[in-house]
């Protein structure tokens, strides 16, 4: 049977009940059977309604239901036509307004402190983190947060680490610097390998320009110290020098390596005419004109310097170069909230 | 102090019923070289007068070569069992997990995945070990094929890990936990010891645990290096641990979830071990310190250095020429643990200043053939192939006379027996920052300090400091018989053999009275 007209048939047979002569009547049983009629009507009045409620309003059932039957029940006719009144209130499609509400989310969390410094992993930070007063499980952590960290920049502080007092502390560091070592050994040792064997004109040029390279990295990444660093910068020189020999192919990059030797050597004069010669065979000038500065330093030239940073002036620089940069410009002086953010402490 | 024993014995193979003291050993004598190995080797030639048994426990049969020592005729009983073995697992077939071991098992694992370790944890694992037999409710097979035992490994990984592949857990989980059946049938068909003496945490400690759990007998551990220390170097630097952990989980800064879960097992043995032992012997303070820090009660521990027979190498002082021979002589394995690249290196800057050095290196090449050869194409990239030499194995007494310095580069050491070889062949030490080597070259304060330095200590891994520290010492003929003198007081008075098996000695008797 449809809902509806089931309700509306129990609607006419609560009015039938209401308008019955035995409404009127002082017999108790006559009284009890009204009451017990109405009862029923109600119970199918709100069976009826329950059926005709959106799925949404349907739970929890029994008490949906029993709410309708209070309806029903305590306003005789009436409240069977409210019954009808609210399921068809409750049938009309949602507003516009009520179907694109905009939800509202729950606050951010900015109370969990826990969350707060726990991906820092800047060289300070981790500086700070590894210092002997800190916790030794904290300590770890910052050590193995290196792995993530440029070998230039981790290594030095990995070198720190090998005079620690802690043993785990210690041994790990030195297996992450041994680890890089042997790596580039290894590359070296196959280069090697190669080197005797008759190779082209173009093979032995890479071969060699590979060797002056990967001893670089050596240094360059600080895995040599001392007078061995020395050695390892002459093998490096070695190598570049009879590549270049080899004059298999002008190289911009293989001569910009062998000014960098000149420098790390001390020789400045060399380290200048290598990069002027660098930059005549294409090598991009805006990456030269640092370490022409740097050169000019050396050479205690510093209105050099100073003419060679404002080439420069316009340029993108991470913050330790640009610090340097900022001061022989004197731009220092006045600190932008970019300068704020990378250099606290100037 | 003899137990009754009626050994059968071939050259390698000795099985006897009774022992007097039963040595547990992991990766060590009689199949591998090294420091433990000899001291091992010391302690059981040191008592003649004991019946001696060993159980040598290793990963698989081929990671092992031939026996490297001759076994002493006082070791009457040698078990050799491999935790790893491939061919030790049970046929695959359906099983029933008993409720009440389930039970017994989560409770135990529950004490020590929620880190509420107590000393009472090693008795449990004992009694859960109990049931591990074949005829017990907690066999092998029900480990690996009960649905029971499935269940539960689910139930912890969803509830523990933090690692997405369940199958990797799943593995991770089996590998670490099957040595416990293999242990526990070693501990079956051991001979009868009057004492249990682990010389390390680990998995002999654990055979230690249940041994005396099984036989009410007492319990020693001498510990040379840190096990728990040593494994979790090993593991923060292994490559093999998978980390599923995606691009975004991956945090460098955390340790990746079945690494923390080994590092967390190795921890567990050792706080049991601690807490089961009678006796917990380091060589010096520092070690001692350590044991504490994992878990040893303060009352059982103590420390027990080293000691050497000095009269074996005191000869060689005679035939020492006058000069200071301009030779370096590292002494030890030819393995990574020994930084023998940062010994090459340091010979290259000491060449410059010396230039008829010579550095020497005598050990055996073959346990890491592959580092052996990294160090010789050190040798030839830095071009010192007549400088440095490769003796392989050498006989102290032959050598020491020989040369000017003994150097240690290493990167870990315990109380390393070659300084004091060389110290009782008046031959100073250059030695890195490790272990107790600043203890045996400077002194511990006080008297032994007064006595003055018998060489030199550098940080490790630091080939100009070492470099520096030998010029010095080879070029200088004042400071190297200072230092020789030195070296020669000081192994003399406190670090001879004697004096080792005196204390030794007396722990034993304290533990063999304490069973009459």
């Amino acid at each position: 049977m449809n809902a509806i007209y089931g309700t509306w048939l129990v609607i006419a047979a609560d009015l039938a009940l209401m308008s019955s002569p035995k409404l009127l009547s002082t017999n108790e049983a006559d009284f009890w059977l009204i009451t017990l009629g109405h009862a029923l009507v109600s119970v199918a009045a709100s069976f009826f309604a329950y059926l005709l409620l959106p799925r949404r309003y349907k739970v929890p059932r029994l008490a949906v239901i029993a709410t309708l039957f209070c309806f029903a029940f305590i306003a005789p006719v009436v409240g069977a036509i409210g019954l009808l009144l609210i399921t068809r209130i409750s049938l009309r499609p949602l507003q516009e307004s009520e179907r694109f509400a905009v939800p509202v989310a729950v606050d951010l969390p900015v109370f969990d402190v826990q969350s707060k410094d726990q991906s820092r992993s800047g060289q300070g930070a981790i500086r700070s983190r590894l210092h002997t007063a800190v916790p030794g499980a904290t300590r770890m952590q910052s050590l193995l947060t290196l792995q993530a960290v440029p070998n230039r920049v981790a290594n030095p502080i990995l070198e720190t680490l090998l005079s620690d007092n802690t043993d785990d502390v210690r041994l790990v560091a030195f297996g992450m610097l041994d680890s890089q070592e042997k790596k580039i050994s290894r590359q070296i040792r196959q280069e090697l390998d190669r080197l005797p064997h008759d190779l082209t004109l173009a093979q032995r040029f890479d071969c060699l320009r590979q060797l002056a390279q990967l001893n670089w990295e050596l240094v360059y990444s600080g895995l040599a110290q001392g007078e061995l660093r020395k050695h390892i910068v002459e093998q490096s020189a070695m190598y570049a020098d009879q590549a270049l020999e080899l004059g298999a192919e002008p190289d911009p990059g293989l001569m910009f390596l062998r000014c960098r030797i000149f420098l790390e050597q001390g020789d400045a004069d060399a380290a200048e005419d290598a990069i002027h010669q660098a930059v005549n065979l294409g090598f991009p000038k805006a990456s030269a004109w640092m370490l022409l500065a740097e050169i000019a330093f050396r050479k205690r030239n510093f209105a050099a310097v100073h003419e060679y940073m404002l080439q420069i002036s316009d340029q993108n620089f991470t913050s330790r170069a640009r610090a340097v940069r900022d001061y022989w410009l004197r731009v220092d002086l006045e600190s932008t909230p970019h300068d704020r953010r990378f250099l606290p402490h100037l | 102090m003899t137990a009754d024993s009626s050994p059968t014995s071939d050259k390698n193979t000795r099985t006897a019923q009774e022992v007097d003291v039963l040595v547990l050993l992991e990766g060590t004598f009689p199949y591998v070289s090294g420091g433990v190995s000899s001291w091992v080797n010391q302690i059981i030639r040191g008592f003649p007068e004991l019946k001696f048994g060993a159980i040598f426990l290793g990963s698989r049969p081929q990671d092992y070569g031939k026996m490297r020592y001759e076994l002493p005729d006082n070791l009457v009983h040698l078990d050799v069992a491999y935790l790893y073995d491939e061919r030790s697992s049970p046929p695959i077939r359906q099983v029933k997990a008993n409720k009440k071991a389930m039970a017994l098992m989560e409770s135990v694992h529950s004490t020590l995945l929620e880190g509420k370790l107590t000393p009472a944890c090693s008795h449990d694992f004992s009694c859960l070990m109990d049931e591990a037999g074949p005829d017990g409710k907690l066999d092998h097979d029900t480990f690996l094929y009960s649905m029971e035992s499935w269940e539960y490994i689910k139930q912890c990984y969803r509830k523990f890990s933090t690692d997405p592949s369940f199958v990797d857990y799943f593995w991770t989980i089996r590998t670490i936990h099957s040595p416990f059946w293999h242990l526990r049938e070693v501990a079956v068909r051991a001979p009868k010891a009057r004492i249990y003496h682990s010389v390390s945490t680990g998995y002999a400690g654990i055979l230690g645990v249940l041994l005396k759990h099984r036989n009410k007998r007492p319990f020693m551990l001498s510990e040379h290096g840190i096990y728990v220390k040593e494994r979790k170097i090993d593991l923060y630097q292994a490559q093999w641990l998978k980390d599923n952990r995606s691009v975004f989980e991956n945090d460098p800064s955390k340790v990746s979830y079945f690494r923390q879960l080994w590092i967390r097992f190795f921890e567990h043995l050792g706080y049991m071990t601690y807490q089961a032992a009678d006796d917990i012997l380091a060589l010096y303070e520092a070690n001692r310190k350590r044991q504490l820090a994992d878990g040893a009660p303060p009352e059982r521990t103590m420390n027990i250095p080293n000691g050497i027979d000095v009269g074996k190498f005191a000869p060689l002082r005679a035939l020492r020429s006058k000069e200071v021979p301009p030779i370096m002589c590292l002494i030890g394995r030819v393995v990574p643990i020994k930084d023998i690249k940062t010994y090459i290196r340091a010979m290259r800057i000491v060449v410059n200043y010396l230039p008829n050095a010579e550095a020497w290196i005598a050990g055996p090449e073959d346990e890491s053939p592959e580092y052996a050869q990294e160090c010789r194409e050190l040798v030839a990239q830095l071009g010192l192939q007549d400088k440095v030499k490769f003796l392989g194995f050498q006989k102290l007494t032959d050598l020491l006379s020989k040369v000017g310095l003994v150097v240690l580069s290493s990167i870990s050491e315990a109380l390393p027996l070659v300084i004091l070889e060389g110290y009782a062949a008046g031959v100073p030490t250059l030695a890195t920052d490790v272990g107790s080597c600043q203890q045996l070259v400077y002194g511990l304060p006080g008297e032994d300090a007064a006595i003055g330095p018998s060489g030199r200590v550098v940080r490790i891994a630091d080939p100009q400091a070492l470099a520096t520290a030998a010029v010095e010492l080879l070029s200088n003929p004042e400071i190297w018989h200072q230092t020789s003198e030195s070296a020669i007081k000081r192994v003399e008075k406190y670090y001879s053999q004697e004096l080792m098996f005196s204390t030794y000695r007396a722990l034993y008797e304290k533990n063999f009275q304490w069973q009459e």
